[in-house]
Formats: C-alpha cells, sequence, structure tokens
C-alpha cells in the first residue's frame, strides 16, 4: 500500500469517526464505542500474536483486569475516571510483564493453553474477592458526564473519549511497530535463534510485548467499563478471550488496521446473525466466520491490501 | 605480527557431546586479528557446533572460548553481536516476511539503543537513529549488490541471494570477527570467484578477521592464510593452506586414500 493511499484511507475514517454521532441513533452510538474499546484490546492481542507470535487465549483476563481495575477506583475511592483508566494501563502492563516471564519457556500451543487457563480462572477469581469485586452480582457505575459544558449525552462523550484513547494508542503502536523495536519484535516471530543472533534480547521484548499487549487490552477494559457503567464476572469468561482471537485474525494478523475491522467483525456480526436466525445465530456466525476465513484468508486488512496493490498495478498499467 | 599479541579469538580445549556423539573433542587454536582463517573438515567434523558455541547457542561441556580475552561463555547469546562478532547460518536463518532491507536493518540492532518508550513516543533522536540504521543497512545492499531486491520480503529469493543478505546482515553489525558458514553452497565457478574478491575485500576494507567454514577448496585455499582441519571433532591439522593440503592425515580424512587434497 503506497504511503499515500493510506493517509487518505485514515484521514476518511477519522473524519467518518467525527462525524458518526450527527447521523446515528444513541444506541448505534453505544455500539461503535464498543467497537473503538474494542479495536484497542484487539491491537494489543494483535502485538503479541500477530506481530511477536505469543498466542494467547487468556487476553480476556487483562480485560477484565482493566475493567475491574476501573469499576473499584470509581466505586471505592471516587478517583476522577481518567487516572482510573490509566491505572488499567499500568496495572496490567505489569501483570502481563510479570506473565510474561514464565511464558517464556512455553511455545506456540503450550503457551495458548497457559493463557488459556488464565481466562478460565479469571471469573471465579473475580467472584472470590467478593469484599472488592461485588461478587456475581457486580459494580454498578454512573456514566460520566461531559465536562466543560459541552452539549453532549454521557454516551456521545464516551465515545468521543474512547476514539481519542483509539487514536492516541494507535499512533504509539503504529510508531513502537515501525522502528527498531519493531522489527526486533516481528524477528523474534520470524527465527528467535537469528533474532538472537543479531542482538535481540528475546526474552526481555518478549516479556516486554506481552507487557505492551496487556496494558492496550486492560485501557480497554476500563473504557469498557466506563461505557457499559457495570462489570460483572460472567462477561468476562472464555468466550470473551475467544472472541478477540477471532477478532485479530478476521481483522488480519499483524496488522494495525485489522485491529480495526475485526473489533467491527466482532460487534456487529453476533447482532446480525442474530437478526438473521433467533434460533440458531451460532450456527450463522460460524458460518460467517467459515466465509470470511474462505474468502480473505489474511483477513479483511490482507485482502484489502490486496486489492489496493491490484488496483493500483492496473492504474499504473505496463508494470506487473 | 608479533608474537605477544593477543589473538582475537582463542579456542582452548573446547569439547561437545550430543548424547554419545562427541561433536567436539579438545580443539583449540588462535585467529590472530586480520587474518582469514579456514575451517574445514569432511560432513559432521563440527564445524557448525563450533560456530554455536561462539554464538552461546550451545554450551561446550569443557574448554572456553575468548574472544579478545574474555571468555564467552559468561555471556547470553544476544551479547556476542554487540562485542564484535557476526555470523552466517549454513542453512539460512533469515526473517522470510520481513524484506531484504529490513532484514539488514536488523543486523544493526546490537549497535544501536532505542527502547520501547522512545520509539513507541518517536523521539527526535529516535528519527535520526532510524535514519541511521536505513542509511548503513542501504550501504550493504550496494556493496553486497542486493539493492534490486531491497523490498522484497526475504522469503522466495534464490539460495545464493540470501546467502548474501546474510552477509549483508552480519557486516550491518560492524563485527570485528565475521562467522562464515559455507557462503559457497550453491554457487557456481564464477560466483565462487565473485566471493572469494568479496571476502578479501571485507577483510582487507573493512578490516574484519574472518573465520570461514567452506567445503569448497578453491575458495579457502587461495584466500586463508591459515587453515583449520577438523575430524570427528578433533583437530588433526593446522597451518597454512599448502602445509595443511599435503598433510597425510587430512588427505586420509578427506579421501580415505593417500592423495593431494586439490583446490577444486
Ligand atoms: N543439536 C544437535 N543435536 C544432536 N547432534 C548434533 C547437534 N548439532 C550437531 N550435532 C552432531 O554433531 C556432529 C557435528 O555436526 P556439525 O553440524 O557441527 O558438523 P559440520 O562439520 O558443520 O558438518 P557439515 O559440513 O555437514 O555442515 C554431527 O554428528 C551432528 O549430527
Ligand atoms: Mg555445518
Amino acid at each position: 500500500m503506497t504511503p499515500r493511499a493510506r493517509a487518505v484511507g485514515v484521514a476518511a475514517a477519522l473524519a467518518v469517526a467525527l462525524v458518526l454521532p450527527l447521523f446515528v441513533s444513541n444506541f448505534r452510538l453505544f455500539q461503535f464505542t464498543q467497537v473503538g474499546v474494542y479495536a484497542i484490546a484487539l491491537l494489543g492481542l494483535n502485538v503479541l500474536t500477530g506481530y511477536n507470535g505469543q498466542i494467547s487465549l487468556g487476553h480476556g483476563a487483562f480485560y477484565a483486569l482493566g475493567a475491574y481495575t476501573t469499576a473499584i477506583m470509581i466505586d471505592r475511592w471516587d478517583v476522577p475516571y481518567p487516572l482510573t483508566i490509566i491505572a488499567a494501563g499500568v496495572l496490567c502492563l505489569v501483570a502481563g510483564f510479570l506473565f510474561g516471564i514464565p511464558a517464556l519457556r512455553l511455545e506456540g500451543l503450550y503457551l495458548a493453553l497457559a493463557t488459556f487457563a488464565l481466562a478460565l480462572a479469571i471469573p471465579q477469581i473475580l467472584k472470590y474477592f467478593e469484599h472488592w469485586t461485588g461478587g456475581s452480582q457486580g459494580i454498578v457505575l454512573s456514566k460520566p458526564n461531559a465536562p466543560w459544558g459541552l452539549k453532549l449525552s454521557p454516551d456521545q462523550w464516551l465515545y468521543f473519549v474512547t476514539l481519542g484513547v483509539l487514536v492516541a494508542l494507535f499512533v504509539l503502536a503504529r510508531n513502537l511497530l515501525a522502528g527498531r523495536t519493531g522489527r526486533a519484535i516481528v524477528a523474534i516471530r520470524d527465527n528467535p535463534i537469528a533474532a538472537q543472533a543479531m542482538g535481540v534480547n528475546t526474552a526481555l521484548y518478549k516479556s516486554l510485548t506481552f507487557g505492551v499487549s496487556a496494558a492496550y487490552t486492560g485501557v480497554a477494559g476500563g473504557l469498557s467499563a466506563l461505557v457499559i457503567a457495570f462489570v460483572a464476572p460472567d462477561a468476562f469468561n472464555v468466550f470473551l478471550s475467544i472472541t478477540l482471537l477471532v477478532g485479530i485474525v478476521i481483522g488480519g494478523l499483524a496488522s494495525i488496521s485489522g485491529a480495526l475491522f475485526g473489533a467491527l467483525f466482532i460487534q456487529f456480526v453476533p447482532n446480525w446473525a442474530q437478526d438473521i436466525s433467533k434460533a440458531a445465530p451460532w450456527a450463522i456466525y460460524g458460518v460467517f466466520l467459515i466465509l470470511f476465513m474462505y474468502v480473505m484468508p489474511r483477513g479483511i486488512a490482507g485482502a484489502l491490501r490486496l486489492a489496493l496493490a491490484r488496483a493500483g498495478r492496473r492504474g499504473t498499467g505496463t508494470r506487473a | 605480527m608479533s608474537a605477544s599479541r593477543q589473538p582475537i579469538l582463542a579456542v582452548r580445549d573446547l569439547t561437545v557431546r550430543f548424547g554419545g556423539i562427541v561433536a567436539l573433542d579438545g580443539v583449540s587454536f588462535d585467529v590472530a586479528e586480520g587474518q582469514v582463517v579456514g575451517l574445514i573438515g569432511p560432513n559432521g567434523a563440527g564445524k557448525t557446533t563450533l560456530f554455536n558455541c561462539l554464538s552461546r547457542l550451545y554450551t561446550p561441556q569443557r574448554g572456553d572460548v575468548r574472544f579478545r580475552d574474555r571468555s564467552l561463555l559468561a555471556l547470553p547469546p544476544h551479547r556476542i553481536a554487540d562485542l564484535g562478532i557476526g555470523r552466517t547460518f549454513q542453512n539460512l536463518a533469515l526473517f522470510p516476511t520481513l524484506t531484504v532491507l529490513q532484514n539488514v536493518m536488523i543486523g544493526v540492532h546490537s549497535r544501536t539503543r532505542s527502547d520501547f518508550l522512545s520509539n513507541a513516543l518517536r523521539l527526535p533522536w529516535v528519527g535520526r537513529e532510524e535514519a541511521e540504521i536505513r542509511e548503513r543497512a542501504r550501504e550493504l545492499l550496494a556493496f553486497l549488490d542486493l539493492t534490486a531486491v531491497a523490498a522484497h520480503p526475504a522469503a522466495g529469493l534464490p539460495f545464493g541471494t540470501l546467502k548474501r543478505v546474510e552477509l549483508a546482515r552480519a557486516l550491518a553489525g560492524a563485527p570485528a570477527l565475521l562467522l562464515v558458514d559455507e557462503p559457497a553452497g550453491g554457487l557456481n565457478h564464477e560466483e565462487v570467484a565473485v566471493l572469494a574478491a568479496l571476502l578479501r575485500t571485507i577483510r582487507e576494507r573493512r578490516g574484519v578477521t574472518i573465520l570461514l567454514v567452506e567445503h569448497h577448496m578453491g575458495l579457502v585455499m587461495p584466500i586463508s592464510d591459515n587453515v583449520v582441519v577438523l575430524d570427528f571433532g578433533r583437530k588433526i591439522a593446522e597451518g597454512r593452506p599448502a602445509q595443511v593440503q599435503r598433510d597425510p592425515e587430512v588427505i586420509r580424512a578427506y579421501l580415505g586414500v593417500d592423495e593431494p587434497v586439490q583446490a577444486r
């Protein structure tokens, strides 16, 4: 993809995102806020799994950790919500880094299993610490109002907050992945022994990547607590972790824009499936999944890249 | 070369076993700064195993390897490159999804310092560092005649081209000592001559000491100052190329008969 095509794409997406609240209902807007939240989580998971080659089936656990950090800080200590989102990110950064250290010993499917165990355990752990988490009842929050006398509903305000965080985190991830660190992260996935021979401290890089990935997912979790204004253990079950993995594969592994496409998929396709058949929505969802993978084996981002490359070639004519 | 000068590399009593196989058996030799040393021996002699000890991929059961009088065994594998030791791999170890340019840019990793935070924030000095990395990689691509494939992913290029990419990537780390494992694999006669000239240039113009593993005697013998011969993990001969070629033990190891080792 040429840099110009990319710049045009990003500018168009941003323009659409900025005017969207004028054109859609509050409920739709809430859904798009969810898309933004998912996109942040997916970008985090993609940095780990797509770029660095570490498979996680347990990112729902970091999403939950972020969500509960925000919820508990607001509910118990009345901490201003922007600080709670930062705290969610920092806590998950540390948790992810620490989890990443023993994970160094595990490769491929073994790492997948270890992270899967994390996803399995988290709802029960949340229920166990009832004193803090409110047990099965969870914690109810109230949505923050727009500051500075802005004439925005809480849902609209949260939409823009999420959009702002999303843009900032996407820019940071792009920078991280574009330079020396990003090359090393991908080199580890492609050939860890050669990466080491080039001087890449693979252990440190893998743990740090795990930390960054968890931090993104934790921020997303924190935002989701604000947007939904409620957290409860069963929202963070194994299915969430698998949905996140579905998101990065459908969106496009090792692609930044793929996180956004994947988020649109995991937010809207289950709803469409529900609209098509109330009786068997998951069967329909499954069919959608298979179709997508069949038609776009490299995810939506990969298919777009290919289409743009073809169009570009046709445009310039002779060059093969 | 004065006798008192420290060798750049000293291999001492190096012994590596894999289960019952003794891959290296008490091997000792020196490499003097600025030399090209050929490391030869029949298949399975232990040449690549020796390289892997220098890269810290294998830990020997006995013995030591010292680079500029510092033991490598105390270091983790990722510290070897910034010490000044670069290498290529016999069976290629490139990063297939990255472009040729990016592969070579990773070679500069050990010479650069920017970290996660400074990259994410893209601080001004990180931009300058990135420009320097790119510049250095481009210069090496030109040197190794790879500019035309710079933007091509490493996967899918011909073996000989990829061998040059590995060489460029190793040189990108500005090594003082370069370990080259069978660079002539899959090359034809003319390409081998080009490679010989290239290795000479690397030594002379860049001042790089070279330890060269190669089966192609037509490449090893003319460019080596010294040759070390391994057979079944043991050093069976060492000396000037002409001496080694006449050594009866070497001839027996290579041919099983008493014929001189010919420059193919
Ligand atoms: N990781 C390993 N595990 C088990 N055995 C090994 C390992 N690496 C090397 N060996 C064995 O050690 C011996 C020396 O192998 P090495 O690869 O060093 O030989 P070489 O001299 O490089 O041979 P070639 O010229 O064929 O590349 C062989 O018998 C080989 O099978
Ligand atoms: Mg070998």
